[in-house]
Formats: structure tokens, sequence, C-alpha cells
């Protein structure tokens, strides 16, 4: 029997140094993983062959990964046939595995068919946050010139677009806790720089024969910046949504811890 | 022609085509509104007139010329008289092609001849409320009868008040016309009769196909469990063969259902509760759908029913939605509750827990509406049955 | 409405939604349009259709031990198990090397067979299947 674990969360919002923490502590996480960029100096930690999927999924429905609206794909038999020879060269060759991607908040349902006993990592930070990173990110690249300007230009263009991306994929990652609350584990940016024992908690949890590594070895909070404001907003419909996704993330986040104590006292 | 939905009971008109039976006929006592035809009235150039109608009566069905009717014509709801003294089949061969073959939900049969119904009934999968008893009258008789029954359909008052509440009022409707108006039961006013029928025929070749796809390929012993959510008064079991598929209709009327038990004895038929949850154990259907329901609910009662409907579906069976997705904004007490496609995905998305994928997606433009408004959607739930 | 042929739209909401409406509907369209057409020859390799011919062989094995099984008469209450009988036992087989319909055909043999190891997978058949190194493999190469 072969375990997996998947990581995800909206872009920005950790998951590379979670992906990395959990590398250290023995999860394979693909044959060829995607090199560092300078906006994130500890590595994308991304299996290009599931982020290549991913990508090819949401062409074929006419997108990218700029997904600012909830969608149900059309998959082909093609790309199903992909993940299923994804899934089983990994089962046959490790004992534990799994991926990090942020695409895969949109697509947590088809990889849990394929993978009925897979857990998912569900890593989220707050809007402001991920919004303002992704902004600078985007804009660095626009002015370096180093990739198409298109993908970086609608951000500028299009004022709300990083919010309704953060309020789609998070709302994906609530709707899989939702179903799969016992598969499922949610941790907070902050709760990782404030020292939240993430492997320890993984193995209390799921068992999965992880070492344990400590966070500081991997994150550094220098690293991350906070917007020095609030949110700007274009369209105020969207405020209640992202705040109750907000709430509803916090509330998985302090699930966790919790369930931590619980386990702790019962010992 | 551009009409709409509330050209109604104020301008009823039945244009009833006599035939050889002119003489007789265009003596009788008919309700306003009602206009007898010859056979000079329906050559085919003066057919278009027939658009205006809002029902056609053909008395006398040897010789009117149902081939050259248009689709337009065609939406017309039709009550077409049985001749006299001819058998089943002989009426199949000769008028199945052209017109029984044809004949739906809104439009009627009359007859005096009880056994005779019920064959045709069967064979052409029509509803016992579509039948207009008549009999053994002569045709000025059968004239009669048949446009004061319409006049009493049209007269019925509905309305929806000041405060629409989903369950109440489709109750209240199902209670008033359930059984005396089946085919007006099922929409928010009293409509043009033709107007429904052109609804019917748009969503009818849409979700035919899908249906055919849904039912993809199978054991020939293994019926196709269909479950219809807002069964209403069982239009769409006419559309289903009951030789391969058991159809199960939920609706919160027990008027409506029990109209519907007395039109389709093949289906199954339950009332659904307050709580809007199924009496349905996990996986029991291989496609569950809704048509023209959902945006009569608000949000909170859409999510349920969505995600009811996910439950009760078999991993790799469909879900179908046929819905409007363009609408007026919500004024008080109206029966609709605007929902936009992209918000109804998103809510689909919530009550599945994305554990869907998109099959088919069309659009419907209705006959009298400038606008695109109808949208349907087939999904198919992914998973591993849990069920054996 | 005006009784002539034109009109002007003066609803921006419904302008909006029917928008929406009608891209919805056209990017599905390029999804499926974008899909390989199934007329045209298959390009899938001869491995992969080794694999799906032993997926086939595989299922119909396994379908005709179960049928032949003590449990047999159980399980043929299933209409799902009927329909798999039906399809892969009583049905004359697909044949045509590598033809787009067999290749079809083999396709969901595989999804058939992946199917049906992880229902016999679950509880309460799981554990003492296992027991059996057949099953085991099964399991190993499909699951």
């Amino acid at each position: 029997m072969t375990d997996q674990l998947i990581v995800a969360g909206f872009h920005r919002s950790g998951t590379s140094a979670t992906a990395q923490l959990l590398h250290r502590a023995g999860l394979f996480l693909g044959y060829e993983l995607l090199e560092a960029l300078p906006s994130n100096p500890y590595g994308h930690f991304e299996d290009k062959e599931v982020v290549d999927l991913h990508h090819q999924i949401l062409a074929d429905n006419d997108l990218t990964w700029l997904v600012d609206e909830p969608f149900i794909p059309v998959v082909d038999e093609r790309r199903w046939q992909q993940m299923r020879q994804l899934v089983e060269r990994r089962n046959t060759e490790h004992r534990l595995w799994g991926f990090k991607d942020p695409r895969a908040c949109l697509f947590l349902a088809l990889w849990k068919y394929l993978l009925p006993d897979a857990r998912v990592l569900l890593v989220y930070r707050h809007f402001s946050g991920s919004t303002y990173s992704l902004a600078r990110r985007h804009s660095a690249l626009l002015f370096a010139g180093t990739i198409s300007g298109f993908l970086h230009r609608r951000f500028w263009e299009e004022p709300d677009l990083a919010l309704r991306m953060w309020l789609t994929y998070n709302k994906a990652l609530l709707a899989f806790a939702r179903a799969y609350p016992d598969d499922t584990l949610a941790v907070s940016m902050n709760m990782i720089r404030d020292g939240f024992p993430l492997v320890w908690a993984i193995e209390r949890r799921w068992n999965l024969g992880l070492e344990d590594v400590p966070v500081g070895e991997v994150f550094n909070p220098a690293a991350t910046i906070e917007r020095p404001r609030r949110q700007p907003v274009s369209d105020q419909r969207l405020i209640g949504d992202v705040e109750r996704a907000w709430q509803d993330l916090e509330e998985l986040g302090a699930r966790t811890e919790r369930m931590l104590k619980e386990r702790t006292v019962a010992g | 022609m551009i009409r709409t939905p509330e050209d109604t009971t104020a301008s009823l008109r039945t244009l009833v085509y006599a035939g050889r039976f002119t003489d007789k006929v265009s003596s009788a006592e008919l309700p306003e509104g009602c206009k007898v035809l010859t056979d000079w009235d329906v050559l085919p150039y003066q057919l278009a007139a027939l658009e205006r109608a809002t029902t056609l009566v053909v008395l006398d069905l040897f010789s009117f010329p149902f081939e050259s009717m248009t689709r337009g014509q065609w939406d017309v709801p039709l009550v077409v008289t049985l001749p006299a003294g001819f058998d089943a089949p002989f009426l199949s061969a000769v008028f199945e092609e052209a017109v029984l073959g044809r004949l739906g939900f809104f439009d009627r049969v009359a007859t005096a001849d009880r056994d005779l119904w019920e064959e045709l009934r069967l064979r052409y999968r029509w509803a016992g409320s579509q039948r207009i008893e008549l009999h053994c009258s002569p045709p000025d008789e059968a004239a009669a009868k048949i446009c004061g029954r319409l006049e009493e359909e049209a007269a019925t008052p509905i309305s929806s008040g000041e405060d629409y509440e989903t369950i109440r009022y489709w109750r209240g409707r199902g209670d008033a016309l359930a059984s005396s108006a089946p085919q007006g039961a099922i929409h928010v006013a009293h409509h043009d009769p033709a107007f429904d029928k052109a609804v019917f025929r748009v969503q009818s070749e849409a979700l035919g196909p899908q249906f055919v796809a849904a039912r993809g390929a199978r054991a020939e012993d293994v019926p196709f469990e269909v479950l219809e959510v807002g069964v209403g008064v069982g239009r769409w079991a006419s559309k289903l063969d009951p030789a391969n598929t058991r159809l199960t209709g939920l609706d919160v009327s027990e008027s409506m259902i029990q109209a519907a038990r007395a039109d389709f004895p093949e289906g199954r038929f339950d009332l659904l509760e307050e709580d809007l949850l199924f009496p349905y154990a996990e996986e029991s259907f291989d496609l569950a759908f809704t048509v023209s329901v959902l945006h009569h609910n608000p949000a909170s009662a859409k999510r349920t029913l969505i995600s009811e409907m996910w439950r009760v579906t078999r991993p790799g069976g469909r879900l179908m939605f046929l819905e409007d997705f363009v609408s007026e904004k919500r004024t008080p007490g109206s029966p609709v509750y605007p929902m936009s496609i992209g918000r109804f995905v998103d809510l689909v998305f919530e009550a599945t827990a994305g554990r869907v994928v998109l099959e088919h997606v069309e659009a419907l433009r209705y006959p009298h509406d400038p606008f695109f408004r109808g949208g349907l959607l087939s999904l198919s739930k992914v998973g591993t049955p849990q069920v054996w | 409405m005006p009784d002539n042929e034109f009109y002007t739209p003066d609803d921006i909401d419904l302008l909006r939604m029917e928008n929406e409406l009608l891209t919805f509907e056209v990017r599905f369209l390029k999804a499926r349009l974008g899909q390989p057409a199934k007329i045209t020859g298959s390009s899938t390799s001869l491995n992969r259709l080794a694999y799906l011919e032993d997926a086939e062989r595989d299922l119909v094995l396994l379908l005709r031990r179960l049928s032949g099984s003590p449990v047999g008469p159980v399980l043929r209450r299933s209409q799902r198990f009927r329909t798999l009988e039906q399809k892969y036992i009583h049905s004359p087989r697909l044949q045509g090397s590598s033809s787009p319909e067999r290749l079809a055909y083999l396709e969901e043999a595989e999804r058939d067979l992946i199917l049906l190891l992880r229902r016999m997978s679950s509880k309460p058949f799981g554990g003492v299947l296992r027991r059996r190194k057949a099953f085991r493999t099964l399991e190993q190469r499909y699951l």
C-alpha cells in the first residue's frame, strides 16, 4: 500500500516552504522539480509533470492558471490517462509520495478519485499577503521582461484579479475540506512562521513515516512580506465572500491546533 | 412572430378546423374567441394565421394538411379529434407520422372511445390528462365541448401574491390546477399555452440527446434509473421509454404528485418534504435531472437540492440542470431568483465539493425571446462506488 | 416590443448575464473541439495497447471467476455486475487490432476493471481477498 500527501494552497501562501520542509522529511515530490526564482529563494518544489498536466487541463478549458472564478472542467480521456500513468509510476516506485502545486486546488476532487487514500495538507494565507506578494512577483517579472507580458499585465489591467483568484482557489480548498475532513489538515503561513510543528502534526494525524524537521530550518520570515496597507478592492461585492472564506480557513486552522492539543494531552 | 408569455386569457384565440363538418360546426354556439376554419382557410399559404392562435382544434383529421405546417405552427397546442369507427392500428398506420407521433404533453386528444384512447396512450406515451372525453358527440357538440373546456381552463385565476415562498406557492398552484389544468400547473403564471409548448419543444430538443448520452451502453435487462427533481405533473415522463427506463419523480406538491401518478402509472412519484432531503439511498440513480425548478428557489435551497442530487447519483452517472440563467432583477413577490451561470457553477462546485466534470453545455433561446435565457448543463459524477 | 424587426436592449443585467452564459458555452465548445477526433486513427503506443489488452483479459478472467464462484448468484443480483457480465462475457468481443472502436472498448474495460478492483479492495472483502496472491497482483498492477 502506498500513501500520498498533496500540498495545496493558493500561490504565495507558503506552499513552497512547506513543500521543502516535507521534502526534507522524506516526502517524494517528483522526478523533475521546478527551479527556484528570485521571488522565491527557497525554490518552488513543484513537480514539472504535475504542473504541466494541470496547465494542459486548464488549456483544454481555454484557461490559464489565472483562474478567477469557479469552473467545472471538461476532462477528456487523454488527461485521465496521463493522471493514471503519473499515479501508477509513483505508486510503483515510492511508498510515500506527493506533489505540491497551487493549481492542484482546482483539481483536488479528480486526484482524490484516482487516489482515494490521499491526504491533503491545506496551506493558507491571508488574502492581503497573498495578493500583494503575487502582484509584486508579477510586476518584477513584467519589468524584467523575462516572460510574456500578457499574463502579468492582467494583474494591472484587472484590479481585483488576484483577490478573485485567492477566493476561487481557497473556496475550492474549503469545499474539499468539508467533503473530506479526515483527509485534510489545514495550516496557515502564520502558524508555520510561529513555529507550528508541522511534520510532527502530520505524523500524529496520519502516521506517514516522515522524519521530524524543525520548521525554522526552511522557513525564513524575512523572505515573506506583508501588505503595508489595507486590501484594495474595486468590486465591493467581493468583500462578503472573501471575509467568509477567510473565517472558514481560520476555523480549519484552529481545528488543527485543537486537534494537536488533544493528541498531545492524550499522549 | 414574437409573443410573450402573458398573451393569455384576455385574447383566447382558439381556431377550430371543421373541414368536412364546417356546415354543422358553423352553427354551433362556441365561446367568444373561437373561430371556425374551413378547408379553404388551411391552404398552405394561409397557415401562417395559425401562429396567432392559442390552440388549434382539428375536428376533421383526414383533411387537415399537417404535412404543410411549419415548425412555428407546430408550436401551437393541438386538440385532435379521433375519427369514430377506426381502430388503433388503422389510425397509427394512417396518422402516426403526420400527427399522432408528434403529439406531446401540451396537445390533447378528444375521443369517446376509452379503449382506443388507452391503446394509443400507451403507444405514444400520452398522459391521462391529455384526453378530452367526448360522448359519441356529433361534430358541433364536440366543438362546443372542447372549446368550453379550453375556456374554463384559461379562466382559472392564479396569482402569485405579494409574498412568494417556494413550497407554499407550488403547493397552492398544484392544488388549484393539477387535476383541472395540469399543463398550466407547472408554470408560474397563466401562460399562453403556445408559449408553454414552444418552450417544452426547445427544452426537449436539448434534453433528448443528453438523455441518450447519459444512458450510454448498458445490458438490456438493466433499466436506466432516472430521478426528476420537481417532477410536477410528470411532463418529462412522456419523453422517457418505460420499457427501458425507470422514472422516479419528486415534488413538493401532493396534488401534482397525484396527477403524475394518475397520468403515468409506470413511474414512481414521491413527495419532497420541506427539508428538501431526498428519501433515497446514496447512488440510487444513473441520472438525476431538473428542469425549470432551481431558478424558482433561493440559493440555500438550490444548494441543498444540488447536493442531494449528487448524493443519490451513481459515480459515473449524470446530473443535468436546465434552468434560466438570464433573468430580470428580482422584485418582491417574484417567483424567480435570478442566478447567472457563473454563480450557479460556483454553487454546484460548492455543493459537490468539485466532484463533477463537465459533459455538455448548451445555451437555449426560446421562440418568443430575443435573449438566450436558458442553459443546459450536464455533469458526470466523479467517484468510486460505495454501494455494491 | 415594437412591431418591427429591431429592438434596442436596455437592461444591462440581462446583457451581462447573457454574455456570461454564451461565453461559458463557447468555452465548453472549444474544450470539446480541442479533443482528438475519435474517428481518426489511434496513436496509442504499442505498449499502451498491450497493457489495455492485458487489462481486458484480466477483467474477463476475474468476472468469470466471480461468476463461477459460490458468491456468483449473490453478485448477479447487482445490476452493475450483470452489466459487466453482459458486456465482457456474454457479448461478442470487439476484435480488430487498434481500430478506434476497439481502443474505446479497451479503455472502458480498463476503467471497469479499476472500479471493480477498488470495490473489491474495500471493506468487507478487501482483507480476505488480499490473502490471495492473484488478487494482490491485480491490485498492484491496476490500483
